[in-house]
């Protein structure tokens, strides 16, 4: 109790805001709708499981006289219940629909936000086409008039489903067996996707598949190392410089340019205690509203943060910008194993601010103080 | 008929005055009787024509509960008892009591005095309406009488707030009022055992928001304490005496010993003194940790916090921080609204200078908080109210799957019926039971066991008797029926040899019964009698009569039926 006291305390110089919520079930998923809505959903094996779509407390969401509205809590918006465990899940955009992932891998799982209800409605399934035991398909989404799902567990499984017809409008056709850590969809035509061992990849899916691809055998090339790997390409193309970051369980993150993905721009060392207890969780974010800074999660029970503009070179150990504690010190159950931080997100428009949550089921929204910058 | 009903007059999907009517085993009961602080007509008193268009109050309900003193639980209460009319008991703690009249004082001055409303009730209805309470203590069981009894749980909340167990028999409604699952600085959290009640009414206004923890609360009212004294501004903190006061001085006392500040706090003399006052009479009522420290020392002794001194409003820079709620028409609601300028008494306009920040720290129960109280109490069924239907159809689901129990919402004025199976005990006979034990075969505990007897009511009294004992009891002789059958048999023989070949064929075919051949020649069946006799007209038919008791009707039936089916051919 003293020690989150202290904390808490010492904080008042860190942080601008910041909230601390206790969910009932601990989630892997934090996905924004809109500027002012993120969906979380429980993993539990064995249990109905909670989706929920939350809306940010009044206060984080106003822009003047934030100080007339007292108003810190999350609502819950919409609920639904899961018989599977959620792992991951994307919003298809200008619907009300969602789609889920996790174990069993053998379905996706679409829903729909009712309107006149507050209830997520369980309305399809997508079968997967390789039915893996222990692994669960990555998604991510094509949004048009017609969205489409991109999802699979290996690269050799890797497919296009139209949304409404069911029917597979792209397949990637190889026989590549390697594992896939994530996906994401870039544009209207391309993707890229990271596999387990390393390995990254532009694709355009109006050609056969050709992507343009990094080397998984370079010197300070990912994967040499070993381990598991994620990766996240930076949307803003703000400034100059690398904007795909791919972050190992050793605590290596390599910075790479679309252009030239055989050749990594610089590889640090994180301040981190690698390995990562468990690599899923892996997660490397590039902030939208700050030039060239990004943050890391999945080794501990912290989220750091990190300015990579003067990054050059291999190998080097960098320091963080900010490390947030939080979970650390405010334990919410209070049990004997310290909390491991599942995922984070940054808000969209908000350029300091945070959201991340943890294995004890807490969920925190922060907003850090930039002790570097001049004031 | 066993069934409970609840009414919401006020509350049920509409946030801004709490009052039910429950319906319970033939009693009566108002749960709360809150005012609407949003309108300033009669949409903010709870309509009490549900309750009954003619007939006196006083005689319809049997009780009224007060749950804690805030507006929206007891402002309509002077109204409902000196206005409408209600002269029998209302209950509610101790602190509720005594707090609940200068609540109600103050409303109606502010009402009357400064919005000049006319057709409010008056200071001298307060007192007498005041005078039909009956305090209570917690977990004290409180006979209202012979058959209802209730009993107040500690439910945090607010100093003196209680929920309410009533119980008629073996049916109980508990009822939550406003409270909150986590402890703060003056306060501990609610707790109820696990009584089992057919239904939980709970309030549910913050059922679907995930509440940011008291930590970060409190850290963000430092947070902007700290800004304006380092700024060089001075801190002025108006808040309700008997809410989160005595939190907040603890809170600016621990910290400014800890930061090593040096700037004065100021505090409104007059608050102390309530405040202090209120705190020693209720003491058993906050946390341990404030009882610990009312011993070592007076609860508003600071080193920090100081009285206030009009001179210092005028000062440029200086924050105002307003934890809690500013009632409507007053200056502070004013403020809170956004406005700049403010026209005081005597057309003297005031402009805002200052910098402010609308803090809330009052303590209800969440989603998560709603799920424990329904884990701890266990009841057969939960009634929300205070809530949005619509923005709970997740939560009554939630409830439903979590705990196998129904979830129901009513709008104002809609009433929910909920059956129940009261039981009722009988006592049985010591003999009945030797009787049924000696009939062999020991009884399995997992196999109901068909008992038969009589059921005698006497006196709201319940016995299982043997038929024989209630007719002695009874003073009444017993009748016996018996039932003849006739079964035409074509057979030419004599009597005694059509006797022998039914002998032969029942003792063949009821293997389980006693069958005997008398030697009057008729046929015994365990008590059953069958004789065979000549047809008087025709000789090659039989005639057999069967014969037997009411008891064994059954037994009777299937001989005959199975003797109209003839007889098998004799071997020679």
């Amino acid at each position: 109790m003293e020690a989150a006291e202290d904390w808490l305390v010492e904080s008042l110089r860190w942080y601008q805001d910041f909230h601390a919520f206790d969910l009932s079930g601990a989630t892997r998923v934090l996905e924004w709708i809109g500027d002012k809505g993120v969906f979380v959903a429980e993993y539990e094996s064995l249990k109905k499981n909670e989706i929920l779509h939350l809306i940010l407390p009044l206060r984080l969401s106003v822009k003047e006289n934030q100080g007339l509205f007292p108003e810190r809590d999350f609502k819950v918006c919409h609920g639904g219940f899961s018989d599977t465990s959620v792992f991951d899940l994307k919003h298809v955009p200008d619907t009300r629909l969602l789609v889920t992932t996790g174990l069993p891998g053998s379905y996706l799982h679409v829903w729909q936000i009712t309107e006149d209800s507050d209830v997520i409605q369980a309305v399809s399934t997508i079968a997967v086409q390789e039915k893996e035991d222990s692994l669960w398909p990555r998604v991510a989404i094509f949004s048009s008039t017609t969205p489409g799902v991109l999802h699979g567990v290996r690269l050799s499984s890797l497919r296009v489903v139209d949304l409404e017809s069911q029917k597979t409008t792209y397949t990637s056709g190889v026989s590549d067996s390697e594992e896939l850590s994530s996906l994401q969809v870039l544009d209207t035509n391309t993707f890229a996707f990271c596999c387990a061992s390393g390995r990254l990849g532009l694709v355009d899916i109006r050609q056969k598949w050709a992507p343009s691809e990094s080397v998984s055998n370079g010197r300070g090339s990912p994967g040499a190392a070993g381990g598991r790997w994620c990766a996240e390409v930076g949307g803003k193309v703000r400034s100059p410089g690398p904007s795909v970051a791919i972050l190992g369980s050793n605590g290596q993150l390599c910075l790479l340019d679309p252009r030239d993905l055989c050749h990594p721009v610089s590889s640090v060392q994180c301040l981190v205690s690698a390995p990562s207890p468990d690599p899923e969780l892996l997660r490397v974010t590039w902030a939208p509203g700050l030039d060239n800074c990004l943050a890391i999660s999945g080794f501990d029970g912290t989220v750091q943060v990190y300015d990579t503009t003067s990054w050059d070179g291999m190998g080097s150990q960098v320091e963080p910008l900010f490390t947030h504690r939080g979970h650390i010190f405010l334990e919410g159950n209070q049990t004997d194993t310290t909390p491991l931080v599942t995922t984070h997100t940054w808000h969209p428009h908000k350029p300091r601010t945070l959201l991340s949550a943890a294995s004890d089921a807490s969920l925190h929204v922060w907003d850090w103080v930039d002790m570097h910058a001049s004031s | 008929m066993p069934e409970i009903r609840v009414t919401p007059l006020g509350a049920g999907q509409d946030v801004g005055r709490s009052c039910i009517l429950v319906s319970i085993a033939g009693k009566n009961v108002m749960l709360d009787c809150g005012m609407h602080m949003g309108f300033n007509d009669d949409r903010r008193f709870p309509d009490f024509s549900y309750i009954t268009r003619n007939g006196r109050l006083t005689d319809f309900l049997d009780c009224v509960i007060i749950s804690h003193f805030h507006l929206d639980h007891c402002g309509a209460l002077p109204y409902f008892s000196e206005m409408v009319g209600y002269d029998g008991p209302i209950y509610m703690t101790h602190p509720t009591q005594a707090i609940c009249p200068i609540l109600l004082e103050d409303y109606r001055k502010i009402a009357v005095d400064k919005k000049g409303e006319a057709n409010f009730f008056t200071s001298q209805m307060i007192k007498d309406c005041m005078k039909k309470v009956v305090a209570v203590h917690l977990h004290q069981t409180v006979q209202v009488d012979d058959e209802l009894e209730i009993k107040a749980y500690y439910a945090g909340h607010v100093l003196g707030a209680a929920m309410f167990q009533i119980k008629v028999g073996s049916e109980s409604v508990v009822y939550t009022g406003d409270y909150n699952m986590t402890p703060d600085r003056h306060l501990g959290a609610a707790w109820i055992d696990k009584c089992r009640p057919n239904l939980l009414i709970t309030e549910s206004t913050y059922a679907t928001t995930i509440r940011d923890s008291k930590r970060c609360r409190e850290r963000d009212f430092l947070k902007k304490v700290h800004e304006a004294v380092e700024r060089g501004g001075k801190v002025l903190i108006p808040v309700f005496a008997l809410g989160r006061a005595q939190e907040l001085c603890i809170l600016l006392e621990t910290f400014w010993e800890r930061m090593n500040l040096k700037a004065p706090i100021y505090f409104s003399t007059g608050l102390t003194e309530k405040a202090n006052h209120y705190y020693k009479l209720f003491i058993t009522w906050t946390n341990q940790k404030i009882r610990k420290t009312f011993v070592q020392r007076n609860m508003f002794e600071f080193k920090h916090i100081k009285a206030f001194d009009r001179a210092f409003a005028d000062n440029p820079g200086p924050m105002v921080i307003m934890p809690g709620y500013c009632v409507q028409g007053t200056v502070g609601h004013k403020i809170l609204s956004g406005q700049r300028k403010l026209e005081m008494e005597g057309r003297q306009v005031l402009e805002v200078k200052m910098q402010v920040e609308y803090m809330s720290f009052s303590a209800h129960a969440d989603a998560k908080g709603i799920m424990q109280l329904v884990g701890q109490a266990e009841p057969e069924s939960v009634l929300l109210v205070h809530g949005e239907a619509k923005k709970m159809e997740f939560l009554k689901q939630k409830i439903e799957q979590e705990f196998r129990v129904n979830c129901y919402m009513p709008a104002n004025g809609e009433t929910v019926t909920l059956p129940t199976s009261p039981s009722i005990p009988v006592g049985i006979s010591l003999g009945l039971l030797k009787r049924e034990m000696a009939q062999g075969l020991l009884p399995d505990a997992k196999k109901p066991r068909l008992l038969h007897g009589t059921l005698i009511m006497k006196d709201s009294n319940f016995r299982l008797v043997s038929s024989e004992q209630a007719l002695k009891e009874l003073g009444l002789a017993e009748h016996q029926l018996r039932f003849t059958c006739r079964v035409h048999l074509h057979d030419p023989r004599k009597e005694q040899e059509t006797a022998m070949r039914v002998y032969s064929h029942l003792k063949s075919v009821l293997k389980d019964h006693c069958v005997q051949h008398l030697p009057d020649g008729s046929v015994t069946v365990e008590s059953i009698l069958i004789q065979a006799a000549a047809h008087s007209e025709d000789p090659g038919t039989k005639v057999l009569l069967v014969s037997w008791t009411y008891q064994d009707e059954e037994l009777g039936s299937y001989l005959t039926s199975l003797l109209k089916k003839g007889l098998p051919q004799a071997s020679s």
